[in-house]
Protein backbone atom coordinates (compact mmCIF):
# COMPACT_ATOMS: atom_id res chain seq x y z
CA UNK A 1 0.00 0.00 0.00
CA UNK A 2 1.15 3.12 -1.32
CA UNK A 3 1.89 5.70 1.67
CA UNK A 4 -0.93 8.48 0.83
CA UNK A 5 -3.29 5.82 -0.37
CA UNK A 6 -2.58 4.84 3.79
CA UNK A 7 -3.29 8.33 4.73
CA UNK A 8 -6.23 9.03 3.08
CA UNK A 9 -7.71 5.57 4.57
CA UNK A 10 -6.21 7.37 7.79
CA UNK A 11 -7.58 10.19 7.46
CA UNK A 12 -11.35 8.78 6.90
CA UNK A 13 -11.26 6.40 9.31
CA UNK A 14 -10.07 9.19 11.92
CA UNK A 15 -13.26 11.78 10.69
CA UNK A 16 -15.62 9.01 11.48
CA UNK A 17 -14.69 7.14 14.75
CA UNK A 18 -12.10 9.42 16.32
CA UNK A 19 -14.23 8.86 19.32
CA UNK A 20 -13.42 5.71 20.15
CA UNK A 21 -9.73 6.84 20.07
CA UNK A 22 -10.89 9.27 23.17
CA UNK A 23 -12.86 7.04 24.57
CA UNK A 24 -10.26 4.70 25.19
CA UNK A 25 -7.47 7.46 26.47
CA UNK A 26 -10.07 8.56 28.78
CA UNK A 27 -10.73 5.18 30.33
CA UNK A 28 -7.16 4.27 30.32
CA UNK A 29 -5.33 7.39 31.21
CA UNK A 30 -6.24 10.08 34.01
CA UNK A 31 -3.46 12.87 33.81
CA UNK A 32 -3.45 15.37 30.64
CA UNK A 33 0.38 14.46 29.96
CA UNK A 34 -0.48 11.12 29.83
CA UNK A 35 -3.50 11.48 27.73
CA UNK A 36 -1.25 12.96 25.46
CA UNK A 37 0.74 10.14 25.57
CA UNK A 38 -1.55 7.56 25.13
CA UNK A 39 -3.37 9.35 22.24
CA UNK A 40 -0.18 9.63 20.36
CA UNK A 41 0.98 5.59 20.92
CA UNK A 42 -3.01 4.60 19.76
CA UNK A 43 -2.84 6.91 16.88
CA UNK A 44 0.33 5.51 15.31
CA UNK A 45 -0.56 1.91 16.10
CA UNK A 46 -3.85 2.58 14.19
CA UNK A 47 -1.78 4.24 11.16
CA UNK A 48 0.45 1.32 11.25
CA UNK A 49 -2.17 -1.27 11.32
CA UNK A 50 -4.10 0.17 8.11
CA UNK A 51 -1.98 -1.85 6.20
CA UNK A 52 -3.11 -5.41 7.96
CA UNK A 53 -6.98 -4.66 8.00
CA UNK A 54 -8.46 -6.82 5.64
CA UNK A 55 -12.29 -5.73 6.17
CA UNK A 56 -13.02 -9.50 7.71
CA UNK A 57 -14.57 -7.00 10.99
CA UNK A 58 -15.97 -3.64 10.88
CA UNK A 59 -13.55 -0.18 10.75
CA UNK A 60 -14.94 0.71 14.66
CA UNK A 61 -14.11 -3.00 15.91
CA UNK A 62 -10.99 -2.61 14.02
CA UNK A 63 -9.94 0.41 15.92
CA UNK A 64 -11.81 -0.93 18.96
CA UNK A 65 -8.93 -3.79 19.14
CA UNK A 66 -5.96 -1.77 18.17
CA UNK A 67 -6.85 0.79 20.12
CA UNK A 68 -7.49 -1.54 23.49
CA UNK A 69 -4.99 -3.59 22.68
CA UNK A 70 -2.36 -0.17 22.54
CA UNK A 71 -3.59 0.81 25.68
CA UNK A 72 -3.68 -2.45 27.71
CA UNK A 73 -0.03 -2.42 27.19
CA UNK A 74 1.00 0.86 27.05
CA UNK A 75 2.65 2.19 30.12
CA UNK A 76 3.77 6.23 30.42
CA UNK A 77 7.04 5.36 31.87
CA UNK A 78 8.10 2.47 28.81
CA UNK A 79 6.76 5.43 26.65
CA UNK A 80 8.73 8.25 28.04
CA UNK A 81 12.08 6.34 27.44
CA UNK A 82 11.12 4.97 24.05
CA UNK A 83 10.68 8.87 23.34
CA UNK A 84 13.78 9.15 24.83
CA UNK A 85 15.22 7.86 22.39
CA UNK A 86 13.62 9.09 19.52
CA UNK A 87 13.05 12.73 19.98
CA UNK A 88 9.36 13.39 19.42
CA UNK A 89 8.39 17.20 19.74
CA UNK A 90 4.87 17.38 18.68
CA UNK A 91 3.06 15.43 21.30
CA UNK A 92 2.35 18.12 23.25
CA UNK A 93 -0.96 19.64 22.00
CA UNK A 94 -1.99 16.64 19.40
CA UNK A 95 -5.09 15.90 21.94
CA UNK A 96 -7.19 18.78 22.16
CA UNK A 97 -9.79 18.94 25.56
CA UNK A 98 -13.09 20.05 24.37
CA UNK A 99 -15.41 22.05 26.76
CA UNK A 100 -17.56 19.97 28.91
CA UNK A 101 -20.22 22.46 28.71
CA UNK A 102 -22.44 20.78 26.73
CA UNK A 103 -21.61 17.33 27.91
CA UNK A 104 -23.75 15.43 29.90
CA UNK A 105 -22.66 15.39 33.66
CA UNK A 106 -23.96 11.33 33.65
CA UNK A 107 -20.86 10.82 30.99
CA UNK A 108 -18.35 12.15 33.53
CA UNK A 109 -20.22 9.64 36.20
CA UNK A 110 -19.78 6.92 33.22
CA UNK A 111 -15.75 7.57 33.36
CA UNK A 112 -15.25 7.92 36.98
CA UNK A 113 -17.36 4.45 38.09
CA UNK A 114 -15.36 2.57 34.89
CA UNK A 115 -12.24 3.95 36.31
CA UNK A 116 -12.05 1.69 39.11
CA UNK A 117 -13.18 -1.27 37.13
CA UNK A 118 -9.80 -3.86 36.19
CA UNK A 119 -7.99 -3.13 33.35
CA UNK A 120 -9.45 -5.43 31.37
CA UNK A 121 -13.28 -4.87 32.89
CA UNK A 122 -13.14 -1.40 31.42
CA UNK A 123 -12.72 -2.68 27.37
CA UNK A 124 -15.54 -4.85 28.02
CA UNK A 125 -17.22 -1.86 29.78
CA UNK A 126 -16.50 0.34 26.96
CA UNK A 127 -17.27 -1.94 24.58
CA UNK A 128 -20.77 -2.81 26.21
CA UNK A 129 -21.75 0.43 26.18
CA UNK A 130 -20.88 1.00 22.89
CA UNK A 131 -22.91 -1.51 21.67
CA UNK A 132 -20.90 -4.41 21.29
CA UNK A 133 -22.71 -7.59 21.54
CA UNK A 134 -21.27 -10.37 23.72
CA UNK A 135 -20.02 -12.49 21.06
CA UNK A 136 -18.02 -9.10 19.69
CA UNK A 137 -17.24 -8.45 22.65
CA UNK A 138 -15.59 -11.76 23.44
CA UNK A 139 -13.90 -12.06 19.96
CA UNK A 140 -12.06 -8.71 20.55
CA UNK A 141 -11.03 -9.69 23.99
CA UNK A 142 -10.47 -12.99 23.80
CA UNK A 143 -12.91 -14.66 26.55
CA UNK A 144 -15.55 -17.17 25.77
CA UNK A 145 -18.88 -15.21 25.43
CA UNK A 146 -20.00 -17.13 28.84
CA UNK A 147 -17.06 -15.53 30.48
CA UNK A 148 -18.08 -12.41 29.24
CA UNK A 149 -21.57 -12.66 30.30
CA UNK A 150 -19.93 -13.02 33.74
CA UNK A 151 -17.75 -9.90 33.73
CA UNK A 152 -21.17 -7.34 32.34
CA UNK A 153 -23.35 -8.83 35.05
CA UNK A 154 -20.56 -8.06 37.54
CA UNK A 155 -19.82 -4.41 35.87
CA UNK A 156 -23.49 -3.85 35.79
CA UNK A 157 -23.97 -4.96 39.57
CA UNK A 158 -21.33 -2.90 40.48
CA UNK A 159 -22.84 0.26 38.70
CA UNK A 160 -26.38 0.05 39.88
CA UNK A 161 -24.91 -0.69 43.15
CA UNK A 162 -23.05 2.82 43.43
CA UNK A 163 -25.81 4.60 41.78
CA UNK A 164 -27.95 3.44 44.63
CA UNK A 165 -25.34 4.09 46.89
CA UNK A 166 -25.48 8.05 45.24
CA UNK A 167 -28.81 8.26 45.47
CA UNK A 168 -29.52 7.03 48.90
CA UNK B 1 -32.53 3.39 38.86
CA UNK B 2 -31.26 3.03 35.37
CA UNK B 3 -30.89 0.35 33.39
CA UNK B 4 -28.15 -0.83 30.76
CA UNK B 5 -30.20 1.11 27.83
CA UNK B 6 -30.13 4.44 29.76
CA UNK B 7 -26.75 4.53 31.00
CA UNK B 8 -26.10 3.39 26.58
CA UNK B 9 -28.13 6.58 26.13
CA UNK B 10 -26.39 8.65 28.43
CA UNK B 11 -23.15 6.91 27.31
CA UNK B 12 -23.74 8.06 22.95
CA UNK B 13 -24.82 11.18 23.95
CA UNK B 14 -20.84 12.41 24.01
CA UNK B 15 -20.51 11.27 20.32
CA UNK B 16 -22.39 14.75 20.25
CA UNK B 17 -20.31 16.37 22.28
CA UNK B 18 -16.86 14.39 22.45
CA UNK B 19 -14.60 14.93 24.77
CA UNK B 20 -11.42 15.76 23.06
CA UNK B 21 -10.68 17.39 19.45
CA UNK B 22 -7.57 16.27 17.36
CA UNK B 23 -4.86 18.75 16.19
CA UNK B 24 -4.74 17.48 12.82
CA UNK B 25 -1.31 19.62 11.44
CA UNK B 26 0.48 17.97 14.90
CA UNK B 27 -0.97 14.99 13.83
CA UNK B 28 -0.26 14.62 10.24
CA UNK B 29 3.65 15.99 11.55
CA UNK B 30 3.57 13.11 14.17
CA UNK B 31 2.48 10.52 11.46
CA UNK B 32 5.38 12.14 9.03
CA UNK B 33 8.14 11.81 11.62
CA UNK B 34 6.75 7.99 12.93
CA UNK B 35 7.32 7.42 9.21
CA UNK B 36 11.02 8.97 8.51
CA UNK B 37 11.66 6.83 12.10
CA UNK B 38 10.75 3.23 10.55
CA UNK B 39 12.17 4.21 7.08
CA UNK B 40 15.59 5.31 9.24
CA UNK B 41 15.53 1.69 11.32
CA UNK B 42 14.78 -0.30 8.16
CA UNK B 43 17.18 1.23 6.09
CA UNK B 44 20.06 1.00 9.56
CA UNK B 45 18.69 -2.67 9.65
CA UNK B 46 19.58 -3.08 5.58
CA UNK B 47 23.25 -1.40 6.15
CA UNK B 48 24.00 -3.78 9.32
CA UNK B 49 23.41 -6.74 7.05
CA UNK B 50 25.34 -5.62 4.60
CA UNK B 51 28.14 -4.21 6.11
CA UNK B 52 28.25 -7.31 8.41
CA UNK B 53 28.29 -9.57 5.21
CA UNK B 54 30.77 -7.49 3.57
CA UNK B 55 33.21 -8.00 6.38
CA UNK B 56 32.66 -11.49 6.59
CA UNK B 57 33.68 -12.51 3.04
CA UNK B 58 36.27 -9.96 3.08
CA UNK B 59 37.99 -10.99 5.99
CA UNK B 60 37.54 -14.66 5.16
CA UNK B 61 38.97 -13.59 1.56
CA UNK B 62 41.58 -11.62 2.94
CA UNK B 63 42.67 -15.08 5.68
CA UNK B 64 42.76 -17.24 2.13
CA UNK B 65 44.74 -14.58 0.09
CA UNK B 66 47.25 -14.46 2.91
CA UNK B 67 47.13 -18.16 2.97
CA UNK B 68 47.51 -18.91 -0.49
CA UNK B 69 49.88 -15.57 -1.05
CA UNK B 70 52.34 -16.16 1.65
CA UNK B 71 55.65 -16.81 0.06
CA UNK B 72 57.60 -18.01 3.53
CA UNK B 73 55.74 -21.29 3.41
CA UNK B 74 57.59 -22.87 6.40
CA UNK B 75 56.18 -20.49 8.74
CA UNK B 76 52.66 -21.68 7.93
CA UNK B 77 51.06 -24.99 9.84
CA UNK B 78 48.46 -26.77 9.46
CA UNK B 79 46.53 -25.28 12.46
CA UNK B 80 47.12 -22.05 10.93
CA UNK B 81 44.29 -23.34 7.92
CA UNK B 82 42.52 -24.91 10.63
CA UNK B 83 41.80 -21.95 12.69
CA UNK B 84 40.55 -19.59 10.14
CA UNK B 85 37.89 -22.54 9.08
CA UNK B 86 36.75 -23.24 12.63
CA UNK B 87 36.03 -19.26 12.55
CA UNK B 88 34.18 -19.79 9.57
CA UNK B 89 32.47 -22.36 9.70
CA UNK B 90 30.97 -21.44 13.58
CA UNK B 91 30.03 -18.41 12.02
CA UNK B 92 28.43 -19.76 9.76
CA UNK B 93 26.50 -21.91 12.24
CA UNK B 94 25.98 -18.37 14.25
CA UNK B 95 24.58 -16.80 11.31
CA UNK B 96 22.14 -20.14 10.73
CA UNK B 97 20.68 -20.11 13.81
CA UNK B 98 19.92 -16.98 13.94
CA UNK B 99 18.25 -17.15 10.95
CA UNK B 100 16.14 -20.40 11.81
CA UNK B 101 15.46 -18.67 15.36
CA UNK B 102 13.88 -15.71 13.41
CA UNK B 103 11.99 -17.86 10.86
CA UNK B 104 10.83 -19.48 14.31
CA UNK B 105 9.67 -16.51 16.01
CA UNK B 106 7.76 -14.92 12.99
CA UNK B 107 5.85 -18.62 12.62
CA UNK B 108 4.84 -18.66 16.48
CA UNK B 109 3.97 -15.05 15.96
CA UNK B 110 1.62 -15.70 13.22
CA UNK B 111 -0.08 -18.32 15.07
CA UNK B 112 -1.39 -15.84 17.58
CA UNK B 113 -4.74 -13.66 15.97
CA UNK B 114 -5.85 -10.63 16.64
CA UNK B 115 -8.11 -10.89 20.11
CA UNK B 116 -6.73 -9.22 23.23
CA UNK B 117 -5.58 -12.79 24.67
CA UNK B 118 -3.96 -13.34 21.11
CA UNK B 119 -1.96 -10.06 21.51
CA UNK B 120 -1.12 -9.79 25.15
CA UNK B 121 0.31 -14.14 24.10
CA UNK B 122 2.05 -12.16 21.36
CA UNK B 123 3.75 -9.47 22.85
CA UNK B 124 5.00 -11.92 25.58
CA UNK B 125 6.90 -14.05 22.84
CA UNK B 126 8.37 -10.95 21.27
CA UNK B 127 9.53 -9.63 24.76
CA UNK B 128 10.65 -13.48 25.64
CA UNK B 129 12.46 -13.39 21.81
CA UNK B 130 14.32 -9.87 22.27
CA UNK B 131 15.60 -11.60 25.99
CA UNK B 132 16.90 -14.73 23.70
CA UNK B 133 18.64 -12.56 20.98
CA UNK B 134 20.08 -10.39 23.31
CA UNK B 135 21.12 -13.63 24.90
CA UNK B 136 22.61 -15.02 21.87
CA UNK B 137 24.42 -11.58 21.21
CA UNK B 138 26.46 -11.72 24.24
CA UNK B 139 27.47 -15.24 23.60
CA UNK B 140 28.84 -13.94 19.85
CA UNK B 141 30.19 -11.01 22.16
CA UNK B 142 32.12 -12.97 24.31
CA UNK B 143 33.26 -15.04 21.41
CA UNK B 144 34.43 -12.43 20.00
CA UNK B 145 36.37 -11.18 22.67
CA UNK B 146 38.09 -14.38 23.32
CA UNK B 147 39.06 -16.04 20.10
CA UNK B 148 41.13 -13.28 19.10
CA UNK B 149 42.83 -13.69 22.01
CA UNK B 150 43.21 -17.48 21.92
CA UNK B 151 43.67 -17.15 18.63
CA UNK B 152 46.80 -15.22 18.89
CA UNK B 153 48.51 -16.98 21.77
CA UNK B 154 47.59 -20.26 19.81
CA UNK B 155 49.46 -18.62 16.81
CA UNK B 156 52.18 -17.40 18.69
CA UNK B 157 52.70 -21.24 20.46
CA UNK B 158 52.51 -22.47 17.04
CA UNK B 159 55.00 -20.50 15.78
CA UNK B 160 57.03 -20.77 18.24
CA UNK B 161 57.33 -16.91 19.31
CA UNK B 162 57.44 -15.07 22.03
CA UNK B 163 54.86 -13.06 23.58
CA UNK B 164 57.19 -9.86 23.30
CA UNK B 165 57.33 -10.30 20.02
CA UNK B 166 53.78 -9.55 19.58
CA UNK B 167 53.22 -7.90 23.05
CA UNK B 168 51.37 -4.59 21.71
CA UNK B 169 49.19 -6.60 20.04
CA UNK B 170 48.55 -9.13 22.89
CA UNK B 171 47.50 -6.16 25.22
CA UNK B 172 45.77 -4.15 22.88
CA UNK B 173 43.56 -6.90 21.76
CA UNK B 174 42.93 -8.21 25.26
CA UNK B 175 41.83 -4.57 26.02
CA UNK B 176 39.82 -4.16 23.54
CA UNK B 177 38.29 -7.68 24.39
CA UNK B 178 37.85 -6.67 27.86
CA UNK B 179 35.33 -3.72 26.73
CA UNK B 180 33.28 -5.48 24.17
CA UNK B 181 32.74 -8.21 26.75
CA UNK B 182 31.71 -5.32 29.76
CA UNK B 183 29.88 -3.56 26.85
CA UNK B 184 27.94 -6.55 26.15
CA UNK B 185 27.45 -7.47 29.59
CA UNK B 186 26.22 -3.98 30.51
CA UNK B 187 23.74 -4.01 27.30
CA UNK B 188 21.79 -7.57 28.42
CA UNK B 189 21.63 -6.17 32.01
CA UNK B 190 19.78 -2.73 30.56
CA UNK B 191 17.24 -5.04 28.09
CA UNK B 192 16.48 -7.07 31.43
CA UNK B 193 15.65 -3.83 33.41
CA UNK B 194 13.95 -2.31 30.44
CA UNK B 195 11.94 -5.67 29.21
CA UNK B 196 10.88 -7.24 32.80
CA UNK B 197 8.36 -4.69 34.27
CA UNK B 198 7.20 -4.80 30.73
CA UNK B 199 6.74 -8.48 30.60
CA UNK B 200 5.38 -8.46 34.40
CA UNK B 201 2.47 -6.19 33.21
CA UNK B 202 1.58 -8.27 30.43
CA UNK B 203 1.13 -11.22 32.44
CA UNK B 204 -0.78 -9.88 35.43
CA UNK B 205 -3.01 -8.73 32.00
CA UNK B 206 -3.27 -12.51 30.99
CA UNK B 207 -3.91 -13.64 34.46
CA UNK B 208 -6.93 -10.82 34.70
CA UNK B 209 -8.27 -12.37 31.80
CA UNK B 210 -7.83 -15.93 32.86
CA UNK B 211 -9.72 -15.18 36.39
CA UNK B 212 -12.92 -14.31 34.99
Amino acid sequence: MQDSERDHIFGEWLTRHKGILFKVVHVYAFEHADRQDLFQEIVIQVWRSVDAFRGDSSVPTWMYRVALNTALAWTRKESRHQRGKQPFDVVEGLLMTASSASRDPRVDWLYQQIAQLKDVDRSVALLLLDGFSYKEIASIVGLTESNVGVKINRIKAALAGKRAEETA
Amino acid sequence: MMNLDDLMAVWRSQDDAPLHDVNKTLLHLALRQEDAKLQKSRRLERWIIYVASVGLVGAMALFLWIMIATRDRNVMTGWDFVIPTIGAVAAMVAGVTIYVNHKGQARREQRFGESLRDQLNRSIAQLDDRTTRSRMTLVMVLLAGICPIAILLLGLRINQKSFSDDGYLVVSMIFMSIWAVGTGVWELHRQAREVLPRKQRLEALLKELDAS
